[in-house]
């Protein structure tokens, strides 16, 4: 058994797998992802994407793709085109030096953007800017999983700041409410409002999720979101999507093989109806993707 | 007046001053109950099958399709999935 910790995509890391030795460690994974997607490094591909509105990078386009895949499904409340309206709140570089009021200028509605997706080529038309933060600490999850199984582990579970994928189980894991699940295969993520916040320059108290029908922190009835999905990238994309928008994106978590527990702000708990707090995945669900 | 009718009379007289405090006594508890019932009601919520608003709005799901979370199972995990 072998056990990995680090520190990346500004949280901790925690790998834990059968295979007593590995020829890739997953914290050389996950900073090769996070170098070319995190918009808070200068010289990654999504910032030489939102600076020259143009670039061209086989990961970009994969991850970026399987993003607006997800903003189709979600009916548009999951975004990775909300890069503009965090900045412009003041969330323009990595979290943990957010320790002053931002001196951005607050803005109200949305800044149009659009991606377009050439192969490895993207582009961009419109002044917004892509964030792949909704998804990106998911699917490095998802590509440390199956590096791992690639070079022979059988049995692998990475906790990618709570974005948890599995393989191989079982795996119990705890989540909101005192509750937990039994995952096999698949992964769960939570997304809160709880957390990540901080004041703007005109003294709001402001969040990291933004509904995109408005471009402004989403007022939604709930205020964190629990999502198991077949992958971990889906699971935290779809997390994010229930918080932004609950009521258009809880009725479409089934039909993508997901499911929801949710925190209410007055203190309640709920869940859909098949949450599966002893977790099967559905049969054919894997990992739909290696391409490291 | 004899003494039988002396006996007589005094057994009249104790089976009334019985009854009247049979009756009092009697009185006395309906009186204490039609209080107790009354100050009951005015005390306490109206029925049970009437819930305060704060009640039934926390009891109503706040999305469509969702239902309440079943009880915490407290049991032994190997991680826990934090908020992010």
């Amino acid at each position: 058994m072998t056990i990995e910790e680090f520190r990346a995509m500004g949280t901790s890391w925690w790998v834990q797998t059968d295979a007593e030795a590995v020829a890739v460690r997953p914290a050389d994974i996950v900073e090769r992802l996070e170098a070319q997607l995190s918009r808070f490094r200068p010289d990654s591909a999504v910032s030489r994407l939102n600076r020259c509105r143009a670039a061209r990078d086989p990961l970009l386009a994969q991850v970026l793709g399987m993003a607006l895949r997800m903003r189709d499904a979600t009916a548009g409340a999951f975004d990775p085109t909300m890069g503009a309206e965090l900045a412009a709140l003041g969330y323009n570089r990595t979290f943990s030096t957010i320790t002053v009021p931002s001196i951005e200028q607050h803005v109200v509605g949305r800044t149009w953007v659009r991606a377009e997706i050439d192969g490895t080529l993207v582009r961009l038309a419109g002044p917004g800017a892509i964030d792949l933060g909704g998804i990106g600490k998911g699917f490095a999850v998802d590509v440390v999983i199956c590096e791992l199984i690639a070079q022979g582990a059988r049995s692998v579970i990475v906790d990618g700041g709570g974005d948890i994928g599995v393989a191989g189980g079982p795996w119990r894991i705890g989540v909101g409410g005192g509750l937990d699940i039994e995952l096999h295969d698949g992964a769960v993520a939570t997304s809160s409002k709880r957390v990540r916040r901080w004041t703007t320059a005109c003294g709001q108290d402001v969040h990291h999720i933004i509904d995109p029908r408005t471009g402004l922190p989403s007022a939604s009835c709930l205020d964190e979101a629990v999502v198991v999905a077949p992958d971990a990238a889906t699971a935290d994309a779809l997390a994010t999507a229930v918080l932004a928008d609950p009521a258009r994106v809880v009725p479409l978590l089934e039909p993508l093989g997901a499911h929801a527990l949710v925190h209410e702000t007055n203190g309640a708990w709920w869940t859909t109806p098949a949450f599966p707090f002893g977790y099967e995945p559905r049969q054919g669900a894997s990992l739909p993707w290696v391409s490291p | 007046m004899t003494d039988r009718q002396t006996r007589e009379r005094m057994a009249t007289l104790s089976v009334v001053a019985l009854s009247a405090v049979v009756v009092a006594a009697g009185y006395v508890m309906a009186s204490q109950q039609a209080g107790a019932t009354s100050g009951q009601s005015t005390a306490t919520s109206p029925s049970p099958n009437v819930l305060p608003a704060s009640t039934r709005a926390a009891t109503a799901a706040p999305v469509r399709g969702l239902v309440a979370a079943p009880a915490p199972a407290r049991r032994d995990v190997v991680r826990r999935s934090r908020a992010s």
